[in-house]
């Protein structure tokens, strides 16, 4: 007889989602899904709308990385009107994107998944969050803060609002940056390269005096996407996309604004988030991964010293891809180094301040494809429109969808692996959560908390009676 | 009263989304008190540097830990928002205290949570006031309903008195 664990909510902000774990009689798991149950309908009722306040629309995807949105829409946007930005403009969308990948990661490494690394999956769970660290380290949480508000401040120079900011127009950026504002940001960009090596430091310690527990720990073979630039160089705002199979081997590169003749979705009738597969290999055959782990699979070097030192360390793990999910948060805190030395190089181009910064349209053409990595994985806007501009049709594949598949192999394997459905702890729940947390997807936030997060576990037989209940706050 | 060494420094932190209606309550009472105050109210970003005696006023979507650095340069902060079911009065105002308090997702802090971070990482907790009034419309728009407009009335006067007398009884 299957019995049914629940845990809901997993999340609750930018994504609801549950995780049923079904039990055998003997206690052990026997599958899991991970469902994503929220409708939000952008697609839809953007139709119609003037494909120029797509920019501002879709950041209100998601208040996690609304710039990610911006970026990718308006290079969608830039497609439609024709036009081709400045390389100023390029350089200032794409340091705002830094500040993104710098806030972003940052605020995973230390707030989300530090506290499970650093206080213990066990750990009470009144102490095991962010105010935890608080308390045990707190220098280390002044780094984090301050690494965070880092990020948002180059987003805010550069688009007045931290969250939601206003800059990317199609052709171009609204203002360009003064120098005053670009020396703001260079003056503390060495200092937060010390606090992400920290950063790197500790979880490189982590991961090697865990390593028994990383190789059980949602490690499962895949394909690997990301964007390259030129020699499969590490790229988060433009490039071709690569993907690789599990062994290494390269199965496409292409441009990706073409990511239909290349990516399928496959769907199940258990979630509103899709399964996207590489259309070569069907699926489930062609499931692969994205986001820092996914990334870092796919390149062969990364073009800024620090980071890339650190890449080869990152290589040197396994001959083949790297595989195991907790090394996505190492993969991470590398791309976060990589952000800020990239920020450096930006900054240093004399282009940089240039008041070059908008190509103006000449006419329509009609349809647009914007694609750039987000903190999660690679994001895709794909607009089409009548002649007047109006949105006739919307596909978004939004990053942590890539990695759907991938996170429900993550819950299923560390399910079977950590949770006894005859001895249920809340520390199994945590390791559940944790296997979704290394994936950083949009509905992260909810998977941690500032303080004990309530949840209620609940086993129940088939028929629906109450055999056992574990809950918390 | 608490002070430290930059002075008698009053913040008063709006908390809302402006274009949600009633949400905006606490944008709201940061533009009224700069009228009433003739200060200018600081953008989404609060640096300490930023912070001017004996009132700063700053608005801001959701509390941050980036404010905690600020607030530890005050002897006073106020936070002003809108509520709905979470209490039973349809106006609060009261002392806070700084406790780590639980939260479902990481950016979501409240006020408690935001004192107690001043003092461990920045070394000084502000005395806290919370003053919070029911909102009754969260739909799309700019315009307070006809009885949060009542309530954040009342929250203003409330709120005038504290920053100008931060040691009146009941403070």
């Amino acid at each position: 007889m299957t019995e049914k664990i629940t845990i809901s909510p997993v999340t609750r902000v930018e994504g609801h989602g549950i995780v049923n774990i079904f039990m055998g009689d003997d206690g052990k798991v026997v599958d899991t899904h991970f469902n994503v149950n929220q409708f939000r309908g952008f697609e839809k009722f953007s139709e119609g709308r003037p494909f120029y306040e797509m920019p501002m629309i879709t950041p209100r995807i998601c208040g996690i990385c609304p710039v990610s949105h911006h970026l990718a829409s308006v290079k969608a946007c830039d497609r439609i009107a024709g036009v081709v930005p400045p390389r100023p403009a390029k350089l200032l969308r794409e340091l705002m994107h830094m500040g993104q990948m710098i806030q972003s990661h940052s605020m995973h490494f230390f707030h989300l998944a530090g506290p499970d690394l650093l206080l213990g999956f066990d750990a009470d769970p009144a102490i095991r969050n962010v105010a935890g660290i608080v308390q045990v380290n707190p220098e280390l949480a002044i780094k984090a803060v301050t690494l965070r508000k880092y990020g948002q401040e180059i987003i805010r120079i550069l688009g007045e609002k931290r969250v939601h900011p206003r800059f990317a127009v199609p052709g171009g950026v609204s203002h360009a940056l003064s120098a005053a504002d670009r020396d703001k940001i260079l003056a503390d960009a060495d200092t937060m390269i010390e606090y992400l090596m920290e950063g790197v430091a500790i979880g490189k310690a982590w991961l090697t005096e865990n390593i028994d527990v990383v190789e059980r720990f949602g490690n499962f073979r895949s394909g690997y996407m990301g964007l390259v630039h030129e020699g499969n160089a590490l790229e988060l705002y433009d490039g071709d996309c690569r993907l690789i199979d599990r062994e290494g081997a390269e199965l496409a590169k292409f441009d990706p604004t073409k990511y239909l003749d290349y990516i399928g979705e496959h769907v199940e009738d258990w979630s509103y988030l899709k399964f996207p597969f590489y259309l070569g290999m069907g699926w489930p055959e062609g499931v692969y991964r994205v986001a820092p782990l996914g990334r870092l699979n796919v390149v062969d070097r990364i073009d800024t010293p620090l980071a890339n030192e650190e890449f080869k360390n990152f290589k040197a793990i396994s001959d083949g891809p790297v595989e195991p999910s907790l090394y996505y948060h190492y993969a991470r805190l590398i791309e976060a180094v990589y952000a800020v030395e990239r920020v450096k190089q930006i900054l240093d181009d004399p282009d940089v301040l240039s008041t070059d910064i908008l190509t103006e349209s000449k006419g329509l053409t009609g349809h647009g494809v914007g694609v750039i990595e987000a903190p999660r994985g690679v994001l895709i806007h794909d607009y089409s429109t009548d002649e007047r501009g109006l949105l006739t049709r919307v596909n978004l594949i939004v990053a942590t969808g890539h990695n759907n598949w991938a996170m429900n192999k993550a819950v299923n394997l560390v399910a079977k692996e950590f949770v006894d459905g005859k001895n249920l702890t809340e520390g199994m729940l945590n390791r559940v959560e944790a296997a979704i947390r290394c994936y950083d997807p949009c509905l992260s936030c909810s998977t941690h908390a500032w303080g004990q997060m309530p949840l209620v576990l609940e086993l129940r037989s088939e028929d629906g009676t109450l055999l056992n209940t574990i809950s918390r706050g | 009263m608490n002070r430290n060494d930059k002075g008698d420094i009053v913040l008063v932190i709006g908390i809302g989304n402006p274009s949600r209606q009633d949400d905006a309550v606490g944008y709201k009472l940061v533009n009224w008190l700069a009228e009433e105050l003739g200060v200018e109210p600081l953008g989404e970003m609060l640096e300490p540097e930023d912070l001017t005696p004996p009132v700063s006023l700053v608005w801001v979507q959701q509390l941050l830990p980036e404010l905690g650095e600020a607030m530890a340069r005050c002897s006073l902060v106020v936070f002003c928002d809108a509520h709905t079911g979470v209490y039973e009065q349809d106006y609060l105002e009261g002392p806070v205290e700084p406790d780590y308090r639980t939260t479902l997702v990481s950016h979501h802090m409240n006020p408690e949570t935001l004192l107690a971070m001043a003092r461990d990482l920045y070394g000084h907790c502000p005395r806290g006031w919370r003053v919070s009034v029911r909102g009754y419309d969260f739909d799309f728009g700019d315009e307070l309903s006809e009885r949060t407009a009542g309530l954040a009335r009342r929250a203003l006067t409330a709120i005038l008195g504290l920053v100008v007398s931060p040691d009146r009884p009941g403070a």
